[in-house]
């Protein structure tokens, strides 16, 4: 029970402060793992809780597809969260500055198993922690990706990239030594300290794999279930153009675009990018990864 | 794939947004539903050149005699890569008539 949480995603710090005596907050699961101080916050929310509503005065600037949609009410952005689960009015809704640095989170009333007498709220449930994150990179901080991440023994990064249905899981699986998993699904790409690295993300994938952390990123693999294991090169656009078809970005803004596409050039300047053609008997390490990218270079493995 | 009216005037889409890439073009439309979201492109040089010259003012029978003359190619091919190219974007919807 707090009237303060906060929690850390790929290097960006998320505050939320209860205004509502009524309603605690809370994170648990996997969001707990990402727990923090609420000191120094990029972004923070007020909560409490508001009669539901459904007019909107704004302009739609996008529609998800069922979980939630975003409108430009003029001096802010609007974001109505819905889920089937819980009725067709949305449950819970933020007012964010146009930056997405602050927002009021409204938790609506009257909806069975759901707000205060559910217990401690969790501020940031998904798919809010995520919209957030999304939005707050698109200023050039950087870009989540579908992808899997590891670390191998060495501290090294890899992410594994691909959509749903491309391997993400299964060469999860196959992964086999020491290291750490930082997500089996989502992982975000940061340019900083003069170099590239990779986060770990709540979001994970059917394997369940999820850790706070980050590595320095060596190597990005575009995922591609094959016959056979192998390692091929692509052509920068190309790389460019699959990396941005797995990453999310705000699509109905064209400077957030323009910025993803620009960052993920500048990171393919920095970090090789290849297909990675695998067959799910086979066991990846860091090592057969370095043994196919420069046969010159092996390691015992 | 539709032929091309050789008269035709066409303009690029102005809000997808596009990127070169070691001479390639990477174009992104701008989108406001999940539904949309898979489109992403990828021309090569020929299709980036083209791509470039879809400002509006040439002719289609224009940029036909600029393909031959940029890399070199029979009309009839570059006929042929052009109509295939604007018909596949106009398919897309990144690409309409300059005129009505």
């Amino acid at each position: 029970m707090a009237e303060v949480v906060a929690v850390e995603i790929g290097g960006i710090r998320l505050r939320a402060e209860s205004v509502d005596p009524g309603l605690s907050l809370g994170v648990d699961g996997v969001m707990a793992r990402f727990s923090s101080s609420p000191d120094r916050p990029d972004v923070t929310l007020t909560v409490r809780r508001a009669p539901q509503t459904t007019e909107v005065q704004g302009r739609l600037l996008f529609r998800s597809g069922g979980l939630w949609d975003l409108w430009d009410t003029g001096e802010a952005r609007l974001v109505r969260l819905i889920s089937p689960a819980l009725g067709p009015v949305p449950y819970k809704t933020v007012r964010f500055a146009p930056d997405f640095r602050r927002g009021q989170l409204e938790v609506h009333d009257g909806i069975p198993n759901y707000g205060p007498a559910a217990g401690p709220l969790n501020p940031f449930e998904y798919p809010l922690d995520e919209l957030i994150c999304m939005h707050w990179l698109a200023g050039g901080r950087g870009i989540e990706l579908h992808a899997c991440g590891i670390v191998d023994e060495h501290g090294v990064g890899r992410v594994f990239v691909g959509h749903s249905g491309a391997g993400k899981t299964t060469l999860s699986s196959l992964w086999r030594g020491p290291g750490t998993i930082l997500s089996d699904d989502r992982i975000i790409v940061r340019l900083e300290d003069g170099g590239v690295w990779m986060y770990g993300t709540p979001w994970h994938g059917e394997a369940r794999l999820s850790a706070q952390g980050r590595a320095p990123l060596r190597g990005i693999y575009l995922l591609a279930k094959a016959s056979h294991t192998a390692i091929r090169p692509v052509t920068e656009a190309a790389a460019v153009a699959q990396l941005y078809a797995c990453s999310f970005v705000p699509p109905y803004d064209p400077l957030a675009v323009a910025g993803a596409l620009q960052l993920l050039g500048a990171l393919l300047r920095q970090v090789p990018c290849r297909e990675l053609q695998f067959h799910r008997s086979t066991e990846v390490t860091a090592g057969r990864l370095l043994a196919a990218e420069n046969p010159a270079q092996r390691d015992g493995d | 794939m539709t032929l091309t009216d050789s008269d035709g005037v066409f303009t690029r889409d102005q809000s997808a947004v596009t990127r070169r890439i070691a001479g390639e073009t990477v174009i992104v439309p701008v989108r406001n539903d999940v539904a949309d979201l898979d489109s992403i492109y990828t021309l090569n040089e020929t299709g980036s050149f083209v791509w470039d010259l879809l400002d509006g003012k040439h002719t289609v029978a224009e940029l036909i005699e600029a393909v031959v003359a940029e890399f070199e190619v029979a009309r009839e091919v570059a006929a042929a890569d052009v109509n295939r190219l604007i018909g596949s974007l106009r398919d897309e919807g990144l690409l309409r008539p300059a005129h009505g």
